[in-house]
């Protein structure tokens, strides 16, 4: 498995079907990468399609020096934060969607199939963007601490400092949400 | 949540938006560039026009008989900006200049250096033809003075010119005088006011008004003299000449 450089190789040189099979093997994950910050399935699917329209317009920029995947989600992680940054200058936003909590349940089926993972996608929304985006990173995408630094923008050092707090915030998260659960 | 063929779709169609945003956006500057261009190149025009009038404003002075105006540069500059025909508006104007010539000739020889050479110039081109009040067939006048050396208050002599015909032979040509006007300056009902008017009180009781004579005296140079001739009541006959103005240069019976 090539993470979908071959794929890239055949779009470059023109083969329209070999963009399809790289949307295929990454859109799901980056919606629920990109969902991770704007808290917004429907605009995380629109920041996903503006990510394959960033591919498709520059194709030349990416140099396969690093991995697609990681190339596909620094995109994915820079319009998110545009997104909101923007969203917090103005009241009403680039996309302007209501929250389908069916589109979101079916996402989240598809990755949190036990309800011990689940708990922790809560907690996770619950700690520092940062930290749940290196977690998300690592844990969900299979990402080294050198992609993640790559898509985060730091260094591997901080990379790993995150993740240490990440793990320790999240653990703190979780004993408070087992402690209302034996409360109830 | 989209399949992957609509979602696939959306990123075509959003690509499509965009590349229609940015050609729109190219063909916007292209037009705002053009717009910038032609305004300067319009500037640019004006800027030369106006280095032009310099020539221009030279052919005024001349038009105005010799007098140096320093605030006409700036007059006929507004003036022919908003015109926009420069070259026709010179044509007209040196024709306007030569025009008025035969009557200002006297100005043109002031002691200003320049006007010596304008005066000859004028004297051997002649005036232009079709300038009105002016027939260069007709021999009267013009003709009186052909054959001359003029001198000019003593500033400058027009010398003889050469012409050279179409054959190849060369003749002397002998400057000759625009013809002067042959109507008085004045109206004979002026002259005669001015003359009785120079008259005596005490002899103007005698003189029978209605009986003046008036002559015209016509000069090479343009200058105009009036005699006037009145009857008395006493048998005398009483004289009045006048210049140009209709300034009394000599009364007596």
């Amino acid at each position: 498995m090539d993470n979908g450089e071959s794929s890239y190789r055949r779009f470059l040189d023109g083969d329209d079907n070999a963009f399809g099979e790289i949307v295929e093997i990454y859109k799901d994950n980056l919606i629920f990468f990109i969902n991770r910050y704007v808290r917004n399935f429907a605009v995380a699917e629109e920041l996903a399609q503006d990510v394959f329209v960033e591919l498709l317009m520059h194709k030349r920029r990416y140099n396969f020096k690093t991995s697609l995947k990681t190339y596909i989600f620094t995109i994915g992680r820079n319009l998110a934060v545009s997104y909101i940054r923007k969203c917090s200058r103005r009241p009403e936003c680039a996309y302007e969607f209501i929250e389908n909590e069916q589109d979101t349940a079916l996402l989240e089926d598809e990755f949190i199939k036990k309800e011990q993972q689940r708990e922790l996608h809560e907690a996770l929304g619950r700690i520092a963007e940062d930290y749940s985006t290196a977690l998300h990173l690592i844990y969900f995408e299979g990402m080294s601490y050198e992609q993640v630094g790559k898509v985060m923008k730091k260094n591997k050092k901080q990379v790993e400092n995150i993740v240490y707090r990440a793990k320790k915030a999240l653990k703190k998260e979780m004993e408070k949400e087992m402690s209302l659960d034996e409360n109830e | 949540m989209k399949t992957n063929e609509e979602f696939i779709q959306g990123v075509y169609g959003k690509r499509d938006a965009l590349v229609k945003k940015r050609k729109k956006r190219m063909a916007f500057t292209a037009t705002a560039v053009c717009a910038v261009l032609c305004v300067a190149a319009a500037i640019t025009a004006n800027f030369f026009d106006d280095n032009n009038l310099t020539k221009f404003s030279h052919t005024t002075e001349i038009e105005q008989g010799g007098f140096m105006n320093q605030n006409g540069n700036e007059a006929h500059s507004g003036q022919l900006k908003a015109e926009n025909k420069y070259s026709d508006k010179v044509q007209s104007e040196k024709t306007e200049a030569f025009t008025k010539v035969p009557q200002d000739y006297s100005l043109l020889c002031e002691d200003n250096a320049l006007m010596p050479e304008i005066a000859t110039e004028i004297a051997i081109e002649g005036v232009p033809e079709g300038v009105a009040g002016y027939d260069g067939e007709k021999e009267e006048g013009g003709a009186e003075y052909a054959g001359e050396t003029v001198t000019m208050n003593g500033s400058a002599v027009i010398e003889p010119a050469t012409e050279v015909h179409k054959n190849g032979n060369t003749n002397e040509v002998k400057p000759t005088m625009p013809a002067p006007s042959k109507e008085p300056m004045a109206s004979t009902e002026e002259i005669v006011e001015a003359a009785y008017s120079v008259i005596p009180e005490e002899e103007r009781i005698y003189v029978i008004k209605d009986s003046a004579n008036a002559t015209v005296t016509r000069y090479a140079d343009g200058r105009q003299e009036y005699e006037v001739g009145f009857q008395t009541t006493q048998d005398k006959y009483i004289k009045v000449k006048l210049d140009s103005e209709l300034n009394p240069i000599w009364q007596g019976a």
